[in-house]
């Protein structure tokens, strides 16, 4: 069964025993709202989102009809119920098209057919709303697409173009000896370009893939992510420290949990600052079967202050020219929400950032 | 020997500022080539050298991270008349993004729009043009 209570319904007529009868009978099925005036239930429509409204045809100041065309424009989502003590075609007529009422219900109303009217014009109220959210997320979705195109595009050509650049400007030097030095380019690049569509697919698995809940090892997934980032660049020159604390089984999404650890700690290793002697990053795990605490904290270049709300956002890239495509941190706090969970930054620009990290253990 | 230009290249790829150095050294129409990693340094070097700015030719990346290219074009227009006479601007950009595109066009202060990596010889045929 449905839970009416959620229907506000309203109820106009002229006729005060009317409204009564119809108060005393459906009190306890819906909220109502009951007034024999206009301009009440016009504020009444202003001030409550009314689901169904049901008015007498026969009003001394306008008719139902007329009234229903009157808050078409504002409130066209109000499914509206006509009541009519006598048939008269014309007024039918002039109902459907110009009032677009959804039932007529005759007088003496029947309490079963008021029940179904008002019931099934609810149904079409919640699919009315549903379809237009649906809509409205729809677009949202498109205008991301469309975003994630232009900028994917963008990051997938530009180390292309590069590789060709340097493939040029190879062939218009007859030197043979600065060949070696345009090989290295080209690779650089073409990691490069690896490293982004690694990003890409993390995005696809991240957003569309099927959560796989299970009891995290947090030990071995440390172990795990450190054995995919030790081959990159620079880290032969970090220091790190590895801490895990875990008791009790904590259970979560293996792949997002990967995802969010690799993106921050291979910041880490990219973002070293060059002026400091010693470079550090320390990754701190404390897990119960409640929840999880983790915090990635780094000695590098840091965060300037006018990009740390940004960070997060699709695409963005700080004012660093190492920066990489803008889609890594967005990944990660989009699994961190998909998780349940919440992510904080802390960073003062020059000495280093603090990533903290906190997630409920998924129990089903 | 061909006409002599001084380039000002402006790119958040140092991969690409190399590239275009060279590709250009090598066309032998530079006489001077000055590369900025990120269109803030650009602006500060504009800003720094107006009294003895000369005409030079600026090739401009798009997407750069902190200030991009077209906000790069905003505060040029704000520049003063002699900066703005002297430069001749030349998007550098490996975008596909229509809109984009369009934009470039129409601005006023960006003469053209050029692919990713530059043809050097299509390109000294748009210097020859002059200006309109």
């Amino acid at each position: 069964m449905m839970d009416n209570s959620l229907i506000n319904v309203l109820y106009l007529d002229d006729e005060l025993h009317n409204l009564q009868s119809f108060r005393a009978t459906f009190r306890k099925q819906y909220n109502i709202y009951t007034t024999d005036s206009i301009e009440e239930a016009e504020a009444i429509l202003d001030n409550n989102s009314i689901h169904v409204l049901l008015a007498d045809q026969r009003m001394p100041v306008m008719t139902g009809v007329q009234f229903f065309e009157k808050i078409r424009k504002k409130h066209g989502d109000v499914i509206r119920i006509l009541i009519t003590g006598h048939t008269d075609i014309s007024a039918a007529i002039d109902a459907i098209n110009k009032g677009e009422v959804f039932r007529f219900i005759d007088k003496p109303w029947d309490y079963t057919y008021v029940q179904n009217a008002i019931a099934h014009g609810f149904d079409i109220y919640k699919t009315k709303t549903e379809l237009a959210q649906r809509n409205e997320d729809l677009q949202k979705a498109y205008d991301e697409l469309d975003k994630f195109v232009y900028s994917a595009s963008h990051d997938l050509r530009a180390p292309l173009m590069s590789v060709i650049g340097v493939v040029t400007l190879a062939l218009m030097e007859d030197k043979v000896t600065s060949q070696n030095e345009y090989l290295g380019l080209i690779k650089q690049s073409v990691l490069k370009l690896d490293a982004f569509i690694l990003s890409i697919i993390d995005y696809y698995k991240n957003a569309r893939g099927v959560p796989v809940i299970q009891p995290i090892n947090f030990n071995e997934l440390a172990v795990d992510v450190k054995e995919t980032i030790m081959y990159f660049p620079g880290f032969d020159k970090i220091d790190h420290r590895i801490i895990v604390n875990q008791e009790g089984i904590f259970k979560s999404d293996i792949i997002k949990l990967r995802i969010i650890l690799n993106n921050l700690l291979s910041n880490a290793v990219k973002f070293q600052d060059p002026k400091k002697e010693a470079h550090n990053f320390t990754l701190e795990i404390n897990a119960s079967e409640n929840g999880c605490k983790i915090l990635i904290s780094d000695n590098g270049l840091g965060i300037k202050e006018k990009d740390i709300e940004n960070v997060f956002k699709m695409f963005y890239r700080g004012g660093n020219a190492a920066s990489g495509s803008g889609i890594g941190l967005y990944i990660v706090n989009e699994a961190i929400y998909k998780l349940g969970g919440k992510i904080s930054v802390h960073s003062v620009y020059g000495e280093g950032a603090t990533f903290e990290i906190t997630l409920p253990s998924i129990n089903e | 020997m061909p006409k002599q230009y001084k380039f000002l290249l402006v790119d958040d790829s140092l991969l690409d500022l190399f590239i275009h150095k060279k590709m250009i050294a090598i066309s032998n129409i530079a006489e001077s080539i000055t590369t900025f990693n990120s269109a803030e340094e650009a602006l500060e070097y504009l800003q720094e050298n107006e009294s003895i700015m000369e005409e030079s030719i600026m090739l401009l990346d798009l997407q750069m991270p902190g200030m991009n290219g077209f906000k790069f074009i905003e505060v040029f227009a704000t520049l003063s008349e002699k900066i703005q006479k002297a430069l001749r601007i030349f998007i550098l950009s490996s975008t596909v993004d229509q809109g984009d595109i369009k934009l470039a066009k129409e601005n006023p202060y960006i003469e053209d729009m050029i692919s990713k990596p530059v043809d050097v010889s299509a390109l000294k045929v748009k210097l020859e043009n002059k200006r309109l």
